[in-house]
């Protein structure tokens, strides 16, 4: 941090303190773009007193400004420092006589968007990031585990694949989707007892296909 | 606020003295007495093509190549407009008549070559994809002086301001080619002069930002 130097106040306009922000920092009097002119116009020339004093005033009104785009304290006064020694970096693209508030408000209001672009992309990466988790199991299996349930996943969709168009509805509704029988036969368009015979007979071909302790009972 | 008040301090400390930037006026003149600069030296080099003065003779022709240098002159203003804070952003569509005008230019020829030509004024002639090259070797040296000029673009607008800093080197490059390389149908001049010229106005639009993260001021 550097050494707290001792500026003389400007004789040009009283600065304003930077802990407190006016109400309407955004409608400054129109006499405040005249003087943070002419105190950069100086600032331009190395005048250590004028820039502080421009700085110390143009405070508020970045504060005010990245408070309204970004919200949060923090981030705000963050932005504002940012902006700061941006306007710092850039002090030679001001043109003296010109109006000075277009020129720190633009610096300002794109710096804001900034942040903002990069708080969505945060946001967007996180997200991102988070997803393949989401997916994964707490205890997933090991690629030994995973090769035994696939393999008897394929089994099963073999085992399924060779019963009759009835049976699989009827195992399809009934124990998958665990519908009950009345709801299953106005689905299906067949009879509860048609319903019934075509899911036992589907079990017992699946108990066959698999063994029994693979078939849950009904 | 503390450390905005230290931050306040310490910026005071370092007021060197700057000097603000000249007109956009006179750094348009600048700017184009260097690239005029480095076109004439490259058009020596080669030396004006045959038929230059016939072609240059005809209006059509004529005004075409004007609305070309129009465009990069255009385009060369309007950068030093919009990388200012401050200015307004509707600089950027100064170019665009001049643009038009070298498009309708084009297009015309393309009709009038047809007239006189038939379906030979559409053959495509891979050896005048060298425009592009020329073109394209041309406009890096004067886009990267450019972007040099403007580097504080980055904390303003970096991307439109990159893609007209590509869309003024290009098109007084493509004007510069036109001196010393021709001989083509309007349609090969419309797919390889203009198409070079969109293509890199487009890739300088998509990488503006970090163009300028890389070359001047710019926060990422």
């Amino acid at each position: 941090m550097a050494t707290l130097l001792a500026f003389p106040s400007p004789v040009v306009v009283e600065p304003q303190r930077t802990d407190a922000m006016p109400a309407d920092a955004l409608q400054t009097p129109a006499g405040d773009d005249d003087a943070w002119s002419a105190w950069m116009g100086r600032a331009q020339g190395g005048d250590n007193a004028a820039y502080h004093a421009l700085l110390n005033a143009i405070a508020p009104y970045l504060r005010a400004i990245a408070r309204r785009y970004l919200g949060n304290r923090e981030d705000a006064e963050d932005a504002v420092q940012d902006i700061l020694i941006i306007v710092h970096g850039v002090r030679h693209t001001y043109e003296p006589g010109r109006p000075f508030k277009p020129w720190l408000a633009t610096i300002a209001t794109r710096r804001c968007i900034d942040v903002l672009r990069r708080r969505a992309r945060r946001v967007e990466h996180e997200v991102l990031a988070e997803e393949p988790f989401d997916r994964i199991d707490e205890d997933s299996p090991g690629p030994e585990d995973a090769l035994a349930r696939g393999q008897a996943a394929q089994h099963v969709r073999r085992a399924v694949a060779d019963l009759t168009p009835r049976q699989q509805q009827a195992i399809e509704l009934v124990h998958l989707k665990d519908l009950s029988l009345n709801e299953a036969s106005s689905e299906s368009r067949q009879s509860v007892s048609a319903l019934k015979v075509a899911c036992h007979r589907a079990l017992k071909s699946l108990r066959h296909a698999l063994g029994k302790e693979d078939v849950p009972h009904d | 606020m503390t450390d905005t008040r230290r931050l306040i301090d310490q910026l005071a400390a370092r007021a060197e003295p700057v000097r603000p930037l000249s007109s956009p006026l006179r750094r348009t003149a600048v700017w184009v007495a260097l690239a005029t600069l480095l076109i004439a030296m490259i058009a020596s080099v080669y030396g004006l093509r045959t038929g230059l003065r016939a072609d240059l003779a005809q209006a059509p022709l004529m005004l075409e190549w004007i609305a070309s240098v129009l465009t990069g002159l255009l385009a060369a203003y309007a950068v030093f407009q919009i990388s200012v804070p401050g200015r307004s952003p509707h600089w950027m569509w100064l170019p665009l008549p001049a643009l038009l005008l070298w498009l309708a230019g084009l297009g015309w020829g393309c009709l009038r070559d047809y007239v006189r030509m038939g379906a030979d004024a559409f053959l495509m002639e891979a050896v005048s994809s060298e425009c592009a090259v020329a073109i394209t070797m041309t406009s890096v040296p004067l886009g990267l002086l450019m972007l040099v000029m403007v580097r504080h673009a980055g904390v303003v607008r970096p991307a439109p301001t990159a893609m007209l800093v590509a869309l003024s080197a290009a098109a007084l490059s493509a004007a510069g080619v036109s001196l010393y390389h021709g001989g083509e149908t309007a349609l090969m001049v419309l797919l390889w002069h203009l198409g070079a010229v969109v293509v890199l106005s487009l890739l300088c639009l998509l990488f503006g930002r970090p163009l300028f993260a890389w070359i001047g001021y710019a926060k990422r």
